[in-house]
């Protein structure tokens, strides 16, 4: 409501890709494999997601998600389709919905063992997900780098001048006179600052 | 006095044969059963209770973070995929407001009467905003939308 005619929004064409048809019991069932088949295209895209903030320069980076994930299941479904389905049948029969995975132990290790043998995917150790990695990327920095990985969404861009360097600032009235960056008495001499 | 010659039948309680049953008098104490039994079972159960239940906590938290891990492993599919249909939504709702207040004097779309909302600099949201994706929906349309309640906002 608030999009202007000035705003930019991507077109229709470029919006067009093709759906992951998968049922979330399938998606949490191969999220590992998943996520370590494409590894790439994930890490690409929450990176440009983080930095720029901005879905509409993140489309293609996101075409490229789900494509990846597209390719996955089409995979799982040309090799290991028998495990998985039991795999995936087994959580959603899980109580109370949760799809939790220590209702579903043997099937897990069954698919886990598939995935390597045919389609040599090893599924990373339990805690690889949890922790902070890192991406090497050649897509260029976003425009506003002082914004990336902060925790206010839109700092607001000040007008202000670089901060003088030590050389300009001993010229300053403060360090003539004794105040020079925040020292802790700031009062030390009687003297007229600016005139 | 006279005539007492019929002797009156009666029949007199007297203590049975051989006397009463002796009476106890003695102190007889209550029954004790062993406390050490109970108490040393009570601090084995303790103690193993103790090892068991942190070794529960482990599996427990270990299978909380397959799941949370499973979650963000999936997030950049469901993330792309809610992008591109807001983004579809947003052009929609932006063509359906300049069709609609076309023959409006003085509106200009995605303002109030040529005011702007963002005055200094323009805004992009990161995350789906309701007034932005519903803004032209009606509200049975909004209760039919479950998969909105998947996004990640």
């Amino acid at each position: 409501m608030s999009f202007t005619k000035d705003t930019k929004l991507p077109s229709y064409e470029d919006l067009e890709c093709p759906v992951v048809n998968v049922s979330s019991p399938a998606l949490r069932a191969g999220s590992f494999h998943l996520a370590k088949y494409c590894d790439l295209q994930f890490k690409e895209f929450m990176l440009c997601r983080q930095e720029e903030q901005d879905p509409r320069k993140c489309v293609k980076e996101g075409k490229d998600v789900s494509l990846c994930a597209i390719d996955f299941f089409r995979k799982v479904r040309d090799t290991c389709n028998d495990t998985f389905t039991t795999f995936w049948t087994c959580l959603d029969n899980a109580s109370e919905g949760e799809m939790g995975f220590h209702y579903c132990k043997k099937e897990q290790h069954a698919f886990e063992q598939c995935a390597k043998d045919k389609m040599n995917l090893e599924r990373p150790e339990p805690g690889y997900f949890s922790m902070v990695r890192m991406h090497d990327t050649k897509r260029p920095v976003p425009s506003d780098p002082f914004r990336a990985g902060s925790l206010e969404r839109h700092p607001p861009k000040l007008e202000v001048p670089n901060p003088p360097t030590l050389s300009q600032a001993n010229e300053y009235p403060e360090a003539r006179i004794g105040m020079k960056f925040g020292s802790r008495k700031p009062w030390v001499f009687e003297a007229k600052l600016w005139d | 006095m006279t005539g007492f010659s019929k002797v009156a039948v009666y029949r007199q309680e007297l203590p049975p044969r051989g006397g009463f049953t002796p009476i106890p008098w003695t102190r007889v104490p209550s029954r004790r059963i062993p406390l050490w039994p109970f108490v040393s079972l009570w601090l084995a159960s303790n103690i193993f209770g103790y090892f068991y239940h942190l070794s529960e906590k482990r599996e427990y938290w270990k299978n909380e973070m397959e799941m949370d891990e499973s979650r963000s492993c999936i997030e950049p599919v469901l993330l792309a995929e809610q992008d591109r249909i807001t983004l579809r939504q947003y052009r929609a709702n932006r063509d359906e407001e300049a069709k609609l207040m076309s023959d409006v004097p003085g509106w200009e779309v995605g303002t109030w009467f040529g005011s702007k909302i963002f005055k200094s600099r323009t805004y992009f949201p990161d995350r789906p905003h309701v007034l932005d994706y519903y803004g032209l929906a009606r509200p049975s349309s909004q209760r039919l939308d479950i998969n909105a309640g998947q996004w990640q906002i």
